[in-house]
Formats: C-alpha cells, structure tokens, sequence
C-alpha cells in the first residue's frame, strides 16, 4: 500500500460532517448541555440542503437552507431542555427519531421518491482549486481540490478556538457549562446563553450535513448520515471538547475511514477495516481517559 | 409523585399531542388522518397483524426492560443494539451446534445468548468503572464493533452458510426450539412471550424486594447520597450493567427461537433505541413498558395498512419520535403542577406571614 496524497485528500474529505458536527457538540458541551442529537440535526441539514439546491438550482442556497433548517431542528432541544426542563439526552433520542422520520416523509412527499433520490440536474458544490497552494508538492493536492466547505470547517475551527479561549463570551460559556449557579450568579443569562449555543450548534450540523448531501456526493438517502453524528460525539469526548482536539480526533476517524478502503485493496477482509476505525477510538479512549475522570459525575462520587 | 393521575396523564397527554401533530401533519400533505387512523386500527382485526403485534412487542418489551434497568441508575445503554444482535448471533451458533434433549438445548442457547450481551456491555462497564470512559461512548463503538462481528461470525468461512443471496447460520435443531401458541389462522404468539413476562416479573421484584434493587435506585437518585450510605459505587455500576446486557441478549431471542430459527443477514435490527424509547414510555415500570412495547409494535405494524391506502408510512416514525418528545416534557410540566400544588397546600397548612410559597422552596426544580 502506498501512503500518497490521495489518501490524506479522501481523509479530509471524510472528516468534514464529522468535524462539523462535532464542534457543534464541543459547545454544547462547554454549555452543559450533552447534545447527542447531532446526528438527526445533520440528516435534516442533508434533506434540506439538497431540497434547496434542487427548487432554487443554486448550491448554495441549499447550504443557506441546511443551515437554516438544521438551526431551527434544533430548537426543539433547546426548548425542550433549556425552557421546559426536559432530560437532553432523552430529547436528543427523540429527535434523532423524528429526523429519520421527517425527512423520509418529506422525501416521499416532496420528491415522490422513496429511499433515496438523486438527479443529474440535482447541483452540488463545486471544487474549489486554491491557485497557490496547489503548486507545493505533495501538500498542494491534498489541500486543494476540496468543497468549500472543506475549508470553512477549519475557519470554524479556529473561529471556535478564538470565541471559546480569547473572548469574555467563551470564558462566561466555559462558566456556565463548569457551574452553572454560579455563572447565573455573576450575571452569565444562562437561558439565552444556552439557547444560543444550541442553535449555533445546529446551524453547524447544518453546515456538516450539506457537506455530506452536496459535497461527498450529491443526493438524498434515508439515514444517510449512517452514524456520523454518533462519530461525532465520540469525537467531542475524545478531543475533550477542545475545538482543536475535536479537530485531531476527527481527523483520526476520516484517516482511518480512508485507510480502511485501501486495505480492503489490498486483501484484508472488509469486517476488519470497517472496524477499525472502531477498535482505534476504543484504544484512544483507554489510554486518554483519564483527563475525562473528572468530568464524569457518577465516576466524581466513586472517587471520593 | 404517588398519584395515579400523575402517572397517567403525562403518556395520555403525550400520546393525544402525537397524534394531533401527526394529523396535522397528513392534512398538510393531503392525505386523510381520519382515513389513516381507520386504517391502522382496522389492520388489527386481519390476518396476523394482532398476533404479529404481541409478537414484536415481545421483543421490544425486552430490550425496554434492559434500557430501564440502566435508566433506574443514570446509566444510559445505547449499546442495547450490539448486545441483542450480537447475542442472537452466538445463540443461533450454539444452539445450532448442540442437540440435547428438548429443553435442555433452549436453556443452553438462552443462557448463550445472555453471557454474550454481558460480555459485551462488560466490555463498557469495565471501561466506565476503572478508567472512568462514559458507557455512552464506549457502547457506541461496540455498536459499530459488533456490525463487524456479526458479518465475520456468519461469513461462509466460519459459521455461516449460503442461501441463495443471504447468508446465516444453519438452523437450529428441533430441540432448541421454542413452540409458540397457535391461533390457527390468525397466526402463532411466541412461547418467549412467558419468558418475557416472567423478565417483567423478575424487574419488578429486583427493583421493589431486594437489597440490590433499592441500593440500585438510590445510586440512580443520588450517587453522593447512596455512596455515604455505603453503597460500593463501583460494583452497582458493575452489576447493573452487566444485568442490563444479559437482558438485552435475550432480546432478538423470540424471533430466533420462535420463527426464524437462524441468524442471517436480515435478521431485525434497530431495536435498540426502540428500547430506551419504550423505557422512557413506560417510566421503568413493567406495567408501563408493556403498555408502550404493544403501542410501538403496533405502530410499527401499522405501515403496511398505512401503503395500502396510500398514505405515506414515515408518519409512524414522526408519529414515534413526536410520542416520546411530548412524554418527557410531559412529564415535566405535570411534574411542576404538582409541586405547586403541593406547595400551595403546604403554605395553607402554615400559620400566616409564611405567606407565598418562597421559590427557594422548589430547590432542584429547575
């Protein structure tokens, strides 16, 4: 097998929903909210977003839409959690199960179609070709050549990075997720903050989603995120919800999905390189989990 | 929290906002809700659809019961999936290698197939317990792990043999077989519908006889608390979930034991978060979980009458998902009610300038 710029190039392309998604976690996350809804928020993005390149014949309008959409699916965790008081986690199963619901109905209703429906007149987003970066060797095609938005999931990455560890907002965010009550008691507005974090969340899965419906490939199928929100929640706790972590531990799962394609090549059964990537993040999760005691509340009062 | 009303009208009202949200819904698209609801419950009276009911909720009943147990301890087992799949797995193996005399062999492939869900949730619980990895993590990777598992185990080079486009293991032998009750031609209820009571049944008296099971609930209720009390944190967690995974071993049991007889490529799967949905339904109560497995199974069977007339079957998803949405806020919001009223008569009882009930007296309501 050769290690060459092809493989990294599949890689980020892989990790982009992944990415995306998971930075939508890792603010949840620093909110206090355990957000693993991320992937039914990404499947309605997907729908949307192919429903809006498909009815305005503009891609990214469809993004514009997914992100939209994706927002306002999100809503009903914020609602749900935030205002009503309702348990996130059991939300979140819900909502992945309307998800899956919502657009399979909506697919058989809009598009008459079942299962899945594409279109040679259905348009995603273009490549886009960076004009300098493209001459450095090696580095230069597995760079360029992306969706663009391949690149602006690093911009978010950074963008999260700044708001979370350079602003007042990120240190108050931080705050509220540590101790609530006392971020409430300094005058943090914990309601609005966390509406606002969920909301932004799922304009991310949004962006994730139509990266997977118009930039991966370019069509609607029913579940077609196919667990990549799951993956992403792994990530979120396996980058300890650092948006530079989340970014390496994406990055693991997109390096082992493009892997796993070579090695079937090459022989190796296809059971074993689909769970690669699997038995990787068990390891990862084993040997890093130590960082993470203390976050878990049950594991607090054993310790103790 | 004791009433009768306060457990029964936050499902009733839930179930009520569901199906208006669902009606609304199929007027948008054009479709008949008056036409749909006749439809599905008409099913009922045809064919096997009632039979078939009972029998699917049999399993979903099963994976409930191994989603409430983790529930009763804060312990949330999205592995439930991997744990019923993979364990039907191995028990169709075993049993299909073994021939013992009847009954032997059904004890033989049950108890098969209930070590393997414990082995693997143990993975989780071992992760959880001594390094500290949050069981919904690690049991999301064993759900993909046993994906894997599965298709290596039933591939032709180990124990699985081709059929025409599928691929399974042999069927099982006559003697681990589980009869079922025949009701001629509407159809044939699972005989693991007794083993799935008798789980309900052994539910309620571990959680409400027993050390273990009030140990259990205290941990659920508070960790600090119950560990002050002298519960080793450690082993509930242990226990619960190894508990937890052996229930969910049985799960894809009836369907095994009872019809299929081998465990091949389209063997049923996504009863896992079925499960904890059910769970949540039911409020971890046996009674309960069985009101929600028969009312999910029979809305699940119900997409086959709704094609039939033409509307479209996704809305029994929505009509799902929508259920256990409005059961937890439900839930909260009759929650509140009570409290307040609690409070109201609490203030009544006092003598005067206690006054209006102080918010800091609803401490832990929010």
């Amino acid at each position: 097998m050769t290690i060459d710029p092809a493989l990294f190039s599949a890689a980020l392309r892989a990790l982009t929903p992944i990415l995306f998604a998971a930075l939508a976690g890792a603010l949840c996350q620093r909110a206090g909210i355990f957000n693993i809804s991320l992937e039914g928020t990404m499947l309605v993005g997907c729908f949307a977003g192919v429903a809006g390149s498909w009815f305005t014949g503009n891609p990214w309008l469809g993004v514009a839409l997914a992100v939209a959409a994706s927002a306002a699916f999100s809503l009903v965790l914020a609602v749900g959690s935030v205002s009503l008081g309702g348990d996130a986690i059991v939300i979140s199963v819900a909502m992945n199960l309307l998800a899956v619901g919502l657009t399979a109905f909506l697919l058989r209703t809009v598009f008459g179609a079942q299962g899945s429906f594409s279109d040679p007149e259905l348009r995603g987003l273009d490549r886009v070709r960076l004009p300098l970066v493209e001459e450095i060797p090696l580095l230069g095609p597995v760079l360029s050549g992306h969706s663009p938005l391949v690149y602006v999931s690093w911009l978010a990455v950074a963008v999260t990075a700044v708001l979370l560890y350079r602003c007042r907002w990120g240190l108050r965010l931080r705050g509220l997720g540590e101790n609530p009550a006392a971020a409430a008691s300094l005058g943090v507005r914990v309601t609005r903050q966390r509406y606002l974090v969920v909301v932004a969340g799922g304009g991310l899965c949004g962006l994730g989603g139509a990266q997977l419906a118009l930039g991966n490939v370019t069509l609607f199928a029913e579940n077609m995120t196919a667990g990549r929100g799951w993956i992403a929640v792994v990530a979120v706790m396996l980058g300890a919800a650092a948006p530079v972590g989340v970014f390496l531990a994406a990055l693991l799962f997109g390096l082992a999905e493009a892997l796993g394609f070579r090695l079937q090549g090459l022989g190796l059964p296809q059971q074993a390189t689909d769970a690669a990537p699997y038995v990787v993040t068990l390891i990862a999760l084993f040997v890093s989990s130590r960082r993470l005691r203390r976050r878990d509340p049950v594991e607090g009062a054993v310790d103790r | 929290m004791g009433s009768i009303r306060a457990k029964l009208l936050p499902p009733a009202l839930a179930i009520a906002f569901a199906v208006l949200l669902c009606a609304v819904t199929l007027l948008f698209s054009g479709s008949s809700p008056l036409e749909a609801l006749g439809a599905m419950v008409g099913s009922l009276g045809r064919g096997t659809t009632a039979v078939d009911v009972v029998n699917t909720a049999t399993s979903y009943y099963i994976v409930a019961l191994a989603a409430a147990l983790g529930f009763q301890m804060n312990l949330l087992n999205i592995g439930i999936e991997g744990q019923y799949r993979l364990a039907a797995c191995v028990a169709a193996i075993v049993g299909g290698a073994v021939t013992l005399p009847f009954g032997l062999g059904v004890v033989v492939t049950m108890l098969a197939a209930a070590a393997t869900g414990a082995a693997w949730v143990g993975i989780a619980a071992l992760l959880k317990v001594y390094r500290g990895v949050s069981e919904v993590i690690s049991t999301i990777m064993l759900n993909a792990l046993s994906f894997g598992v599965i298709a290596y185990l039933i591939s032709s080079d180990m124990f699985g043999e081709l059929r025409g486009n599928n691929i399974g293991t042999p069927y099982l032998p006559e003697s681990s077989r589980v009869p079922g009750f025949s009701f001629g031609s509407s159809g044939t209820v699972f005989g693991m519908v007794l083993v799935a009571a008798a789980l309900g049944v052994g539910y309620w008296v571990l959680m409400n006889r027993t050390r273990f099971g009030f140990e259990l609930r205290a941990s659920g209720k508070s960790p600090t608390a119950a560990a002050a009390g002298g519960v080793n944190a450690k082993k509930m967690i242990l226990v619960t979930l190894l508990i937890s995974g052996a229930v969910a071993g049985l799960a894809g049991l009836p369907e095994l034991l009872g019809r299929d007889h081998t465990f091949s490529l389209n063997f049923p799967a996504g009863y896992g978060f079925t499960g904890l949905a059910v769970a949540l339904l039911g409020r971890n109560n046996p009674v309960g979980i069985a009101f929600g497995a028969l009312l999910w199974a029979f809305l699940d069977k119900s997409r086959l009458a709704l094609d039939n007339v033409g509307v479209p079957s996704e809305i029994v998803t929505i009509m799902q998902g929508s259920i256990v949405l409005s059961v937890v806020v439900a839930y909260e919001l009759v929650r509140r009610v009570e409290l307040r009223a609690e409070q109201r008569r609490v203030g009544g009882q006092n003598p005067p300038g206690s006054g209006e009930p102080r918010p800091v007296s609803a401490g832990g309501a929010v």
